[in-house]
């Protein structure tokens, strides 16, 4: 059994805080309920603990690098309490400051919120994923390190002392929450712990220049400088939708020809980019249920007007102001109706309510979530379907970022209620439904072994949850799909699935909501759904 | 020490639009007794690709004017030259290549080259499909 942690181990130096072990975690259902039979992770290579901070618990997310001298660590702790003020400032955080002073300084401790988290249930409710073990380490930092500010903090033995232990940890535990705001939801009076982790994960990237390569590098930087976090550039981007033109049109019988950067159109569709690779059926779904529904629209292929990608969104104010305003002037440019979001909970948050922040004035576009477009369409009775054609069990992800934290629930629901006989619901499900697990980037960080965190834990509790909604159909003679009508969530179930061998043991797989629209679709030559693992 | 050997002699067309990718994979395959021709765009590539008939060409994907992905697409249409090896070299995500190898009418690259370049990597890439 590990042993329990409390606040007061934290700033004490050790070679692990907490370790998990596979038998203490949450059981499955069957026919995955033995433990012995789940992929065991993989340990940490000596290479990486000798260079990068990994006193946390049994996985790296961040890299990073230990300091060479006292003086490189005197450097960071200076810039983490630096960092810390500007986050307390009206001046510097005129974004989050209002919402993150409420949550640091009202939460009453009554440890309501950890039971709702699904990482703190599926560790085995090991103390250190609890939501408020984190905001409390931090109102701790604030109570000693931040100037001016003095928090009510009821918990006996407040002090810590910030040195590289306390920092790096904290650097580290920032990336062990997926910001799917369950907490937030469960607080009687509304405390956002995935707010305070926002915030920390912020101080970290803006101050100390620390945050996963995957999302910075990678994510931000490649997006900004060549037009997608994909590395596609524009030519690339429409040469790939060129070819998923070509064979959505040999697949269906349909003439597809995507239209870009159309002045005036309705609407500009922005995807996920990383859709049109990893899942090319989807934005070609698109273009199919766009054309045939007689919709004007058009994509975008000036840089970044192709990817609704915004990982600022998880950890950088600056970044996510400069792209949110990037997809506005291209919209404006183009003089549509409105944008409106593919299938990525991500983008659909980042792009709607919080570039809500940054787009005003003269900024403002409309925009709109592809949920409401796609049932408008359906409903309209603008496409012919047949619902026979989608008749195998199919059970519905709900992306946090689209239902808990956008309010859009329903329109989907009617979609799949139209087109798909044997639909039925996960357990909880709507605003109360669980995340993917792969939330808040996750989904695309695999370096050292935290993929087996990821899919051992944070999306643990999904995998539960798809398990138990086709429990009555488990034999791997019935084919299964998990909709779920999100990028990033589809790339944290596709991992899930992969990593329990889902497929081959179960027959489930996974894809979006379009593909099942054009699935049903009776003119289409060729079934769209191909049942074959991607 | 690999032994690479077997490269001795060959003819390389590297297509790619950044001077330093050119100068920087030439350097490699000079150094290995290798020939290094290169074109700056996927124009001048496929000309090249016909006129010099090179054991391998390596084929940068994000280019200006036309991309890599098109440039693919005619080297495979073009009997004269369809027959040459081509390796892809990217930036892009690791799931470009599951996009390439799962177009219908499209055959994948027979190598792939990350970047940023390494030289162990290229010449184990070479060495493989020349060698």
């Amino acid at each position: 059994m590990s042993k329990p942690i409390s606040l007061n181990d934290f700033d004490k130096p050790s070679e692990q805080l907490t370790h998990l072990e596979l038998q203490e975690l949450m059981p499955l259902p069957p026919p995955y309920d033995n433990v012995d039979e789940h992929p065991r992770w993989a340990p940490l290579k000596p290479q990486a603990r000798e260079k990068y901070a990994c006193s946390l618990d049994d996985t790296i997310a961040i890299s990073l690098p230990k300091p060479q001298s006292k003086e490189e660590e005197r450097e960071l702790l200076e810039k983490f309490v630096s960092g810390l003020r500007k986050l307390l400032s009206r001046e510097d955080n005129w974004s989050f400051l209002q919402p993150l002073l409420l949550s640091l300084e009202h939460c009453e401790k009554c440890q309501s919120c950890n039971e709702s988290c699904p990482i703190y249930v599926s560790s085995g409710h090991n103390d250190l994923y609890r939501p408020t073990y984190r905001s409390e380490i931090f109102r701790r930092l604030v109570n000693k390190y931040g100037k001016g500010q003095k928090l009510r903090a009821k918990i006996k033995g407040e002090d810590i002392d910030l040195n590289w232990t306390t920092l790096s940890r904290l650097a580290e535990l920032s990336y062990r929450c997926t910001l799917c705001r369950r907490c937030a939801q469960t607080c009687p009076i509304g405390i956002d712990n995935g707010l305070i982790t926002h915030e920390i994960r912020k101080l970290f990237s803006q101050e100390l220049g620390i945050a996963p390569k995957e999302i910075h590098d990678d994510g931000s930087m490649l997006q900004l400088k060549v037009g997608s976090s994909t590395g596609m550039n524009p030519l690339v981007v429409k040469d790939n939708i060129e070819f998923i033109d070509e064979e959505m049109e040999e697949m269906t019988g349909i003439s597809i020809k995507t239209p870009w950067d159309k002045a005036g159109a309705d609407i500009l569709l922005i995807h996920n980019a990383g859709e049109i690779m990893a899942w090319p059926e989807n934005p070609g779904a698109f273009a199919i249920i766009l054309e045939a529904a007689g919709m004007s629209w058009t994509l975008s292929s000036d840089l970044v007007g192709y990817d609704g990608i915004n990982y600022g969104l998880w950890y950088d104010d600056v970044q996510l102001a400069r792209v949110a305003l990037k997809h506005a002037e291209i919209a404006k440019k183009l003089g549509v109706k409105k944008i409106v979001i593919g299938e990525c909970g991500h983008a659909s948050k980042a792009l709607t309510v919080i570039a809500d922040r940054v787009l005003v004035g003269n900024s403002f576009v409309r925009r709109e979530s592809a949920m409401t477009l796609i049932a408008d369409i359906v409903d309209s009775g603008r496409l012919k379907l047949d619902p026979s054609r989608n008749n195998f069990p199919i059970t519905l992800h709900d992306p946090c970022n689209l239902v808990r934290l956008m309010g859009v629930v329903e329109p989907q629901r009617r979609v799949l209620r139209a087109i798909a006989p044997q639909f039925r619901e996960m357990e909880p499900h709507g605003v109360h439904n669980y995340c993917c697990g792969g939330g808040s980037g996750f989904a695309i960080m695999s370096g050292h072994n935290f993929n087996d965190w990821r899919t051992s834990v944070s999306a643990r509790m999904k995998f539960k949850q798809i398990l138990e909604a086709f429990s009555d159909c488990m034999d791997p003679s019935v084919k299964k799909y998990v909709c779920a009508p999100c990028s990033n969530c589809k790339g944290a179930i596709r991992d899930l699935l992969a990593y329990y061998d889902a497929w081959e043991k179960s027959s489930i797989n996974y894809g979006g909501l379009v593909e099942l629209v054009v699935n049903a679709m009776p003119e289409i030559k060729e079934p769209f759904i191909e049942w074959e693992w991607h | 020490m690999a032994d690479h050997s077997a490269l001795q002699g060959k003819k390389i067309l590297v297509i790619d639009d950044e001077p330093d990718v050119v100068t920087y994979l030439g350097a490699i395959i000079e150094d290995n007794g290798m020939t290094a021709i290169s074109a700056r765009d996927g124009a001048e590539g496929i000309a090249r690709a016909r006129s010099e008939k090179p054991d391998l060409i390596t084929l940068d994907i994000s280019m200006p004017e036309k991309s890599g992905v098109r440039m693919l697409r005619e080297l495979q249409a073009d009997p004269a030259i369809a027959s040459i090896p081509v390796v892809v070299v990217t930036g892009l995500s690791k799931d470009f290549k599951g996009f390439i190898h799962k177009r219908r009418h499209l055959d994948p690259p027979d190598g792939y080259i990350a970047k940023p370049i390494d030289e162990a990597e290229v010449l184990s890439v070479l060495s493989r499909l020349l060698g």
